[in-house]
């Protein structure tokens, strides 16, 4: 490629235009000629022939002369170096919109930098979304920062987080010295008289100050106030707004109405705020907590405790307050206070429990998509800056200044960004819809999950992210593209063989991108076997086909336990023959369900326990009608199950699992052996029962006691079945059946096993997913970003490829050279994030299942899957550079 | 004078060299947006060579046009080579190319009836 400039910057410097239009020109005129040279070689000129013939036909003077009405009319001087003085906002927005022109003229690169920016903006709007409302600010009350969680803590049963007694709450509450309010809540079922089929209906006991302690009026009417909580003066309830609308057709007079529940008269007061739920879960109604200066029960922990510190007062202040206390109760009740402790922690970290274990792989993903993407944004652009060098050069060295030419560089990263912007929100909120339109209500237990959706900060967020990312993608290769060295630039005719040094941002950058992709993929790998090692955890339960449905037995009707012996017979009897039922059984609890019963064991054999022994723990204790163990799926591995034949008149019996045979039964014969438990009983082991899992699914097993529930029934109990498919029309049917029996008997929480099950996994689930998303997308953006650089690369070394094959290389060479040296970036990003991953996985190590942070398989599969991606996005352009004509490949500059 | 005639002397007088010139440059950005080496091409291929037009003429007119609007001149750039000034023909353009082709019709029909000369 030949210089003409400076045969028309001669001509041109005897003219006096316009620096910019001067610059244009002898762009223009240098192609022409350039193209005209070109031609003349193809008819068989010589080179210095062809440049002759060339500078013949430009004829100086005829240009000069032709060109004088072109000359500026300025009436001021310019000096040489400036250029006119114009508004910077006017000058700006002539150059976004000479980039939107531009952009629209290259559609390919301009969609695949939009999209990319638009999968990281739009990926963690979606996450900072979600983020917010499920695990910092969950709830809808102001005060939700200042309020505090207090439970029990037990070291020597490694109970962390227990419910408060109530005689240890009275004491709590009257000799603090640190709390504005101090709250206890307690949750109950309620029967409401008021549809012709009897509703029972989730709500809960408060004491004074909940709702001040909250900081949430009522929406309409009011709340409790001090008086509420005396005797006499309780019979009052406030509403949510849920059961306001569905029960009581959103009355706006509601205010004053008499409501039945539990037989009893009570007197609406308020209706709180649409989402107002706490505590959390499906709780629908409040009522006033009374105090009983006769329950200073402290072995019943019935009680969920909050409370609204003194204004300026610390966590550490409250915690060491309350410990004082409990050290003080420990002295004073040994028997029923020894080891107790207390745990005093945030109410928000203390509701998003559940939740926050995925909040460090949702965070982690969406800022190495968001790397990624900029990395790969940020490559484009400077190959363009980079394609233009000679372009800015001839502007520079005219006086054009560096900023201006910046400017307009960094103009075309503003309008991808902002288009990336708008993409990112179109993308966050199909997420977003696509989270909430998920079939299972995950509210019960996620407090912010029915308000999640794009917030005004995530909003503020992406316009933040979007223009950050425009100034980061678009600064960094409009400095680089503005440092080129003018002389070189302007007298080069471009290089024969590229040098590394040229393209090191662009290489750089694509190794960054392969090294986040591979950090991401190890996390989302890691978390991925382990959750499957969770999935396939033997949970002591088959929960194929097998659904659940709780049931009250009401009233005076069930006060007489031969009452509630009947009940289960008679729908034992309806239940069992139904068309698709396998079996069916009763129990006071199901695994995994939130309901807990426990009992303490107070002797084993001849051995009893005094109250100070470690032996004596508590158990959960399970009454159970035959048939449930079939029906939920626990094996039984020794003796024999229970039959109708171990009834109230017999002698009591009970089972023991896995859990509880190991630590009072160790080396011992299980089978015949007898417990004692504290309710003053003595049953004797007539089978043993594989475990289960009742709590998270890494919980440690707990042991547990079952017992006949012909010898002990209870009025609360899950009916458990087992059928060959789920269905509507089965679940109505076992209503049915149940109504049959006795119409007053509540119905509610009807639910699959496996729903219990999918709640407690739904946050592992999702840190997988997120991870698992976020490698995806990474993965597909450092392909994009491996081909961009290789094909780049291919460009630049047209020349050199020519040289090459003039020279007698194959091919199969050129093909083994350009994927060759895109391996290279490859394996070094590799290598990288390997490094990285190791470092990822390691900090993750605590939350692992079954599975190490160094897993083998994992990273040997990491680094496949990144070589074959690398190779086919290597292939594609090395494929171009195979089939170079090397003659045209010579001439190319 | 920018247009050549490579057989004989020219003959034409300036006005109408110009003119010529103008609307031949108007016809080829009829149809779709050229350069200016391009347009340079084509005058001389589809004129086997009769009328040629260098750079020196070519460009100096080419601005002249934008500047009075008949054109409009935009920078094309693609992927791995050195962008192009392309030219393409405005409305007002078109309403110039129309009065000149209608004036070159009537002049040479008129030079029909006087000498018998048939542009056909």
């Amino acid at each position: 490629m030949q210089n003409w400039d400076k045969e028309i910057r001669e001509a041109l410097s005897q003219l006096t235009l316009r620096p910019v239009r001067e610059a244009e020109i002898i762009e223009e005129l240098g192609q022409h000629l350039e193209d005209r040279y070109e031609d003349l070689l193809l008819e068989g000129y010589t080179e210095d022939e062809a440049v002759q013939k060339t500078l013949s036909e430009f004829r100086q003077s005829e240009m000069i002369r032709n060109l004088r009405g072109l000359e500026r009319t300025y009436s001021e001087p310019v000096e040489l170096g400036q250029e006119p003085k114009s508004s910077h906002t006017a000058g700006l927005w002539d150059d976004l919109r000479y980039a939107f022109r531009t952009l629209l003229q290259q559609p390919g690169v301009t969609l695949i930098v939009i999209v990319t920016m638009g999968l990281g903006i739009g990926v963690n709007t979606a996450i900072f979304s979600s983020l917010e409302l499920l695990a910092f600010r969950p709830f809808d009350f102001p005060n939700q920062d200042r309020l505090i969680a207090v439970w029990e803590r037990q070291r020597e049963t490694g109970y962390a987080r227990k419910s408060v007694a109530p005689g240890n709450f009275a004491d709590w509450r009257e000799q603090n010295q640190t709390f504005e309010e101090l709250v206890a809540i307690k949750s109950s079922y309620f029967d409401l008289a008021n549809t012709s089929q009897p509703e029972r209906l989730s709500g809960h006991f408060v004491s004074t100050g909940f709702f001040t302690a909250l900081g949430t009026p009522a929406a309409l009417g009011r709340t409790f106030t001090a008086q509420d909580n005396e005797i006499g003066r309780n019979q009052v309830v406030v509403l949510s707004d849920g059961l306001w609308r569905t029960r009581f057709g959103a009355d706006p007079q509601i205010v004053g109405r008499s409501v039945k529940l539990n037989e009893e008269t009570y007197t609406i007061v308020g209706v709180m705020p649409k989402h107002f739920h706490y505590p959390v879960g499906e709780g629908q109604l409040w009522i006033p907590l009374l105090p009983d200066p006769n329950d200073r029960s402290r072995r019943d922990h019935t009680l969920q405790v909050i409370g609204l510190p003194r204004s300026g007062v610390s966590l550490t202040q409250v915690t060491e307050d309350l410990h004082r206390i409990a050290v003080g109760l420990q002295s004073v009740y040994p028997d029923t206070n020894r080891g107790v402790d207390v745990r005093v922690m945030p109410l928000v970290t203390d509701a998003t429990r559940g939740v926050r274990v995925a909040v460090p792989f949702m965070f982690i993903s969406g800022l190495l998509v968001l790397l990624v993407a900029c990395a790969n944004v940020a490559n484009i652009l400077l190959v363009r800056a980079t394609a233009r060098e000679r372009d800015i050069a001839i502007r520079l060295a005219l006086g054009g200044s560096r900023f201006r030419v910046m400017r307009q560089l960094f103009a075309h990263s503003l309008v991808l960004s902002g288009f990336g912007g708008l993409l990112g929100l179109l993308l966050a909120g199909f997420g977003i819809r696509a989270l909430r339109s998920m079939p299972q209500d995950f509210s019960m237990f996620i407090p912010g999950w029915s308000r999640i959706g794009i917030d005004q900060t995530a909003l503020a967020f992406t316009v933040a992210v979007s223009v950050l990312t425009g100034i980061l993608c678009g600064l960094i290769p409009a400095w680089m593209g503005t440092r080129v060295n003018l002389n070189q630039v302007l007298k080069d005719d471009g290089p024969s063989v590229v040098t590394r040094a040229s393209n090191r941002p662009t290489r750089w950058l694509v190794i960054s991108e392969v090294a986040f992709s591979v950090i991401l993929l190890a996390g989302a790998g890691i978390m991925f076997r382990s959750f499957r090692e969770l999935l396939h955890t033997d949970l002591g339960v088959d929960a194929t086909n097998v659904s659940t449905m709780q049931l009250s037995l009401p009233g005076e009707r069930y006060a007489a336990a031969q009452a509630r012996i009947n009940f289960a017979n008679a729908l034992a009897a309806r239940v069992s023959p139904l068309r698709g039922i396998t079996n069916m059984g009763l129990a006071t609890t199901v695994p995994l369900g939130y309901v807990h019963s426990r009992r303490e064991v107070a002797g084993i054999g001849s051995t009893f326990f005094a109250d100070t022994d470690s032996r004596r723990i508590p158990v959960t204790f399970r009454t159970i009608t035959p048939g449930y163990l079939q029906a939920i799926g626990t094996p039984l591995r020794q003796g024999r199950a229970f039959t109708e034949y171990d009834r109230e008149s017999t002698p009591r019996v009970g089972l023991v699992n896995e859990a509880f045979a190991k630590y009072f039964l160790a080396g011992k014969q299980v089978i015949g052996e007898t417990v004692f438990l504290d309710n003053g009983q003595r049953y004797e082991i007539v089978g043993l029962l594989a475990n289960v899992i009742n709590d998270d699914l890494e919980e440690r097993v707990e042991a547990e006691v079952y017992v006949p529930y012909a010898q002990e029934p209870s009025r609360d109990v899950f009916l458990v079945t087992r059928s060959d498919s789920t269905s509507d029309a089965l679940v109505q049917a076992l209503r049915g059946e149940v109504s049959a029996v006795d119409p007053s008997v509540p119905v509610f929480k009807i639910k699959p096993l496996q729903q219990y099950i999918d709640e407690r996994l739904f946050a592992k689930r999702v840190a997988v997913y997120s991870l698992a998303i976020g490698a995806f997308i990474a993965l597909l953006l450092a392909a994009v970003g491996i081909y961009s650089v290789v094909a780049y690369s291919v460009t630049q070394r047209t020349h050199e490829i020519g040289l090459r094959l003039a020279l007698g290389a194959s091919r199969s060479d050129i093909l083994r050279l350009i994927v060759g040296s895109g391996l290279r970036l490859v394996l070094t990003g590799a290598a990288i994030g390997l490094v990285g991953a190791l470092l990822l996985t390691q900090l993750l190590s605590g939350l692992l299942f079954g599975v190490s942070a160094r897993d083998p398989l994992t990273l040997v599969a990491i680094v496949s899957i990144l070589t074959v991606v690398a190779l086919l996005a290597c292939y594609l352009p090395a494929r171009r550079a195979m089939k170079l004509d090397p003659l045209n490949a010579l001439r190319y500059q | 004078m920018a247009l050549q005639h490579m057989k004989t002397p020219s003959i034409l007088d300036r006005e109408v060299k110009r003119g010529s010139a103008e609307m031949l440059i108007l016809a080829l950005v009829e149809d779709r947006p050229r350069h200016g080496y391009e347009i340079a091409k084509l005058i001389e291929q589809r004129s086997d060579g009769v009328l040629q037009f260098h750079v020196a003429s070519l460009y100096p007119l080419l601005y002249r046009l934008e500047k009075r609007g008949l054109i409009q001149g935009h920078w094309v750039e693609k992927a791995s080579q050195r962008r192009r000034r392309f030219y393409k023909l405005t409305k007002a353009g078109q309403e110039i190319l129309k009065e000149h082709r209608r004036t070159w019709k009537e002049f040479f029909a008129a030079l029909d009836h006087v000498a018998g000369i048939n542009p056909a």
